[in-house]
């Protein structure tokens, strides 16, 4: 790992100067990201984007109110001006402070931590990048009735230091990447966009470049677009209440908004309820409420090897760990954080607190939170035994309420399924719901051998706005009695 | 000097470092600075309260019509050369990009009224906490709010090898909140170019307003109804329609609902939408990140789908100028409006409501998304105040639906149009709306609670 030792003398200093300012505590977060950012549409290559940010995020508690500042200018005396403005700011809002905060126990420590890579994607040459891009979108194009073929490469680089004003020192380098494609087939009145591996751009991991090789973008390419092509004039998804079996992608997504996004404790406590929304959880549901069926088994894993979401130490400082969250489909317990820990009586973090940058205050983030997989070895052994149902695959649209209740997703990809098998393609194809009752008529889920974690490079929250990578382990699923429809 | 600037000579000196770099044809690079603090509080207590500062230099490079673009933090003169050898290097591993169309030489800037303000660039995290204390004063007994009340400054900097050299400096101040209390909740927002010029006791006293009239919600039958949408409705279904309808590049791949449809009638003759960066009342920059002067560009003119907006490579290929509606490159979207206005009507929300005999009307929409951009299809919730209209009065709140609807077929049923335009920022885009009234609205379902 390659960290000079430097940062920890600049977030150390950062974290005295904030505590001889009369901070009761005091953290400091050097970040150096580096980005790439590869697009080619049609063949062609659409952009090259290779982006470096560094700086200094100090975060300080002074009459039990946090105060945060930070600047991108890494130097010591930058530090010691954000230290300072960190404690000034804590210090504006104390007459608006009715209850001061309090922070979970956490033990010290001193470690260092880095993602475990085979092949890393910053050596690997632009060239090769971009020439793999360009074969997949030119055989998507090739396809007759594609008219739009895309594709696109990321990964981003952090390299951090943490130190806390409780001894805490922590060096990390966490390195993501992932790659996808897409064929869009536009008709008089319809556009229909087929994605692979999955929409968001594609599939993401904690990995290396080896990711992107098991792909086969390009050998996938005609299929995709094939596809695409070939949705412009299915059927329309029937409106109806079915069986419904969704692909693991969709169960991703459907997991990432009706349990991920609901079970975040800052959510519950109301702190995003400008923004990002509530949720329909208290706290006195941990260990009462059922969530789902009984097959419904749910942990927030930040040490899944190789999951978009997995880290060693959070931005709090606290170990990665494994929360249950929903057992036998009774709801365990939250993503928290120190301060949302000790505000429901735990006595420990959740080890879910991330930053996007150095810039941004660390809030309560989805990890792994990822579905355990049941029993069935095949999608053939969920489609046994239904005489009428709907398959629907690769999330296209997706919309919930604000705390976490009433959804809508939308799909690429529909079947028909029709005496245990698939039959027509179908398009369009949404259903909807609500949470608990969604997850109550769970009845099937894919064996271990269907369990995938699938990354999503874009889950959006806080104020300022910030962007997380997170993962969900899914596998395909069915559930009895869904409203299905076409949007 | 302003609080906080460091002035045009100094940016100019940094991007000179960048646009010195050798073996390339053409360079563009830009310095954006920025700097301010937002308060954001919850449970009617400050919470999360940010402050900082940053310098992003991003640069394009140019060598054969091949294409590389880096950033860096590095706002300095050495930071500015490396960010570009960066793309210098990136572009040498790209292909040439036929839609390339050359950058932007020196052209004057549009007047527009005052975008920066001194005051406002310097505000302190004590005056942005008295403002969420003024917004908190507003709250009735019962209730609570959440919300962010936050000051920013930019300072930007553009160079290119064809001749351009701009400079701008702006500033801008915003309240919003979500008040909730006894089951009910209520929204209000507000921007300006200067904290003096926000009010955020009104966008309190407005929330709590809205969040005292909506307890106790009500069942209502999902079904097509008449409504009145309120501005911040109205502002979630034009940044949709903007997003997927009139981008040259969405128009010119097909994927637009425009395509076929410009000079026809797409809405009611009451719609008027144009994409507005230069008039009175607009926030921001007044050029895009390739250097071109931003254009007042009709959209949909009484009703006539009237108009796309382009940045260079999409204007070049249609035979017209750009119209300043470049992303930061690299950009994989195309053009994007980010100043949407809709032109305000002669009616009052109550003589809009007045009008509706049986109906709904929406203080706003929440999580929409498209289903069918060539359709403008999009579904959503709505959120923080949803209420019956009976007999031209508004009725009691009912619980919140979800829609299904096709943006451009609503704007096609609207025949009242609101006298007062909301105003709404989402970071560097900013929306302008009335609240309407559309005789047809798709509600499909009843949320839970």
């Amino acid at each position: 790992m390659t960290l000079p030792a430097e940062t920890e003398t600049l977030a150390r200093r950062a974290v005295e100067v904030a505590i001889a300012a009369g901070a009761t505590y005091a953290d400091a977060r050097f970040v150096d990201l580096d980005e790439e950012h590869l697009a080619v549409r049609n063949g062609e290559v659409e952009g090259v984007g290779v982006s470096s940010s560094a700086g200094v995020g100090v975060r300080v508690l002074k009459h039990g109110c946090w105060g945060f500042a930070a600047t991108g200018v890494p130097e010591p005396a930058q530090a010691e001006v954000a230290a300072r403005l960190a404690v000034e700011v804590a210090e504006s809002g104390q007459a608006l402070q009715r209850s001061p905060v309090r922070l979970a126990g956490v033990e010290p420590v001193q470690d260092r931590w880095e993602t475990a890579l085979a092949e890393d994607p910053f050596a690997v040459p632009l060239e090769d990048k971009l020439d793999l891009l360009v074969r997949a979108t030119r055989a998507m194009l090739g396809v007759p009735g594609a008219s739009v073929a895309t594709g696109g490469f990321h990964a981003w680089r952090r390299r951090s230091r943490f130190v806390s004003s409780e001894g805490t020192s922590v060096a990390q380098r966490i390195v993501h990447c992932g790659a996808g494609i897409t064929a869009t087939a536009v008709g008089e009145h319809e556009i229909q966009t087929r994605s692979y591996p999955n929409s968001f751009g594609g599939d993401f991991g904690a990995e290396g470049y080896e990711l992107v090789r098991r792909l086969d973008l390009a050998g996938q390419a005609p299929r995709v677009a094939e596809e695409a092509v070939q949705l412009l004039d299915a059927d329309p998804c029937p409106a109806q209440t079915t069986t419904l079996v969704l692909d693991g992608s969709q169960v991703s997504l459907q997991v990432h908004e009706s349990i991920g996004h609901a079970i975040e404790l800052d959510r519950v406590l109301g702190s995003e309820a400008a923004y990002a929304g509530t949720s329909f959880l208290t706290p006195h549901d941990r260990g009462r409420l059922r969530y789902g069926s009984p097959l419904l088994n749910v942990v927030a894993d930040a040490t899944t090897p190789g999951a978009l979401g997995s880290f060693g130490y959070d931005d709090e400082g606290v170990a990665a760990t494994c929360t249950p969250i929903v057992t036998g489909g009774v709801f365990r317990d939250f993503l928290s954080s120190r301060e949302t820990a000790a505000a429901i009586g735990l006595d420990r973090s959740g080890a879910t607190m991330r930053a996007q940058s150095w810039a941004h205050l660390p809030l309560i983030r989805m990890t792994n939170v990822s579905l355990l997989p049941g029993q069935a070895g095949s999608l053939d052994e969920l489609l046994d035994g239904v005489d009428h149902g709907i398959y629907l695959e690769t999330n296209r649209s997706w919309s919930i309420d604000d705390r976490r209740v009433d959804f809508q997703f939308g799909t690429e990809w529909g079947r028909e399924i029709r005496h245990g098998r698939l039959g027509r393609v179908l398009r369009n194809g949404t259903y909807g719901g609500r949470t608990t009752s969604f997850w109550g008529s769970l009845d099937a889920l894919g064996g271990p051998g269907l369990w995938k974690a699938w990354g999503l490079p874009n889950c959006g929250k806080g104020q300022p706005g910030q962007g997380s990578r997170v993962a969900h382990g899914a596998v395909p699923a069915r559930f009895r009695d869904v409203q299905v429809g076409a949007g | 000097m302003s609080a906080g600037a460091l002035g045009a000579d100094r940016l100019h000196a940094v991007l000179d470092a960048a646009l010195g770099v050798s073996g390339a044809d053409d360079v563009e690079a830009q310095v954006t600075r920025t700097w301010g603090g937002l308060t954001r509080f919850a449970r009617s207590q400050v919470h999360q309260h940010v402050a900082g500062d940053d310098s992003i230099v991003a640069v394009r490079v140019v060598t054969g019509a091949r294409i590389g673009v880096a950033s860096t933090n590095d706002a300095t003169a050495r930071g500015a050369a490396t960010a570009a050898a960066r793309a210098l290097a990136a572009a040498r591993c790209s292909a040439p990009d036929p839609t390339y169309a050359g950058l932007a030489g020196p052209a004057p800037l549009p007047a527009v009224g005052r975008r920066y303000d001194d005051d406002t660039a310097g505000a302190s995290p004590r005056r942005r906490a008295a403002a969420v204390a003024d917004l908190l004063s507003r709250l009735l007994p019962g209730q609570e709010a959440a919300g962010a009340v936050a000051t920013t400054a930019s300072e930007v900097g553009l160079a290119t090898t064809a001749g351009a050299r701009l400079h701008t400096l702006t500033s801008g101040a915003s309240a919003s909140t979500v008040v909730m209390g006894h089951g009910a909740s209520g929204h209000a927002e507000d921007a300006a170019v200067a904290l003096a010029d926000l009010h955020p006791g009104d966008v309190g006293q407005r929330a709590a307003a809205t969040c005292a009239a909506a307890v106790d919600p009500g069942p209502a039958e999902p079904a097509t109804y008449e409504v009145v949408l309120l501005p911040a409705a109205v502002t979630t279904l034009l940044q949709y329609l903007g997003a997927t309808t009139v981008s040259a590049k969405a128009h010119a791949e097909g994927r637009s609902a425009f395509c076929g449809r410009l000079g026809t009638p797409v809405a009611s003759p009451l719609v008027h939408v144009a994409d507005d960066a230069v008039g009175d009342g607009a926030l921001g920059a007044p050029f895009d990140p390739e250097g071109t002067p931003k254009q007042r560009v009709e959209l949909i003119a009484g009703g006539t789908a009237a108009g796309l907006v382009h940045d260079r490579a999409t204007a070049a290929a249609a035979g017209v100028d750009s119209t300043g509606h470049a992303l930061a490159a690299p950009n994989p979207w195309g053009p994007l409006p980010r100043h949407l206005v809709m032109a305000p009507g002669d009616s009052s929300i109550d003589e809009l409501v007045a009008g509706v005999e049986r109906g709904l009307m929406v203080t706003r929409f929440w999580y929409t998304r498209t289903l069918n951009s060539k359709q403008t299809l999009v579904t959503g919730m709505t959120r923080d105040g949803t209420f019956r209209i009976d007999g031209g009065q508004r009725g009691p709140a009912v619980r919140n639906l979800r829609f299904n609807q096709s943006i451009l077929e609503a704007l096609a049923s609207c025949d009242g149009v609101g006298d007062l335009l909301r105003v709404a920022v989402d970071g560097t885009s900013q929306t302008r709306a009335p609240a309407l009234r559309l005789r047809s609205f798709r509600f499909t379902s009843v949320a839970g609670h």
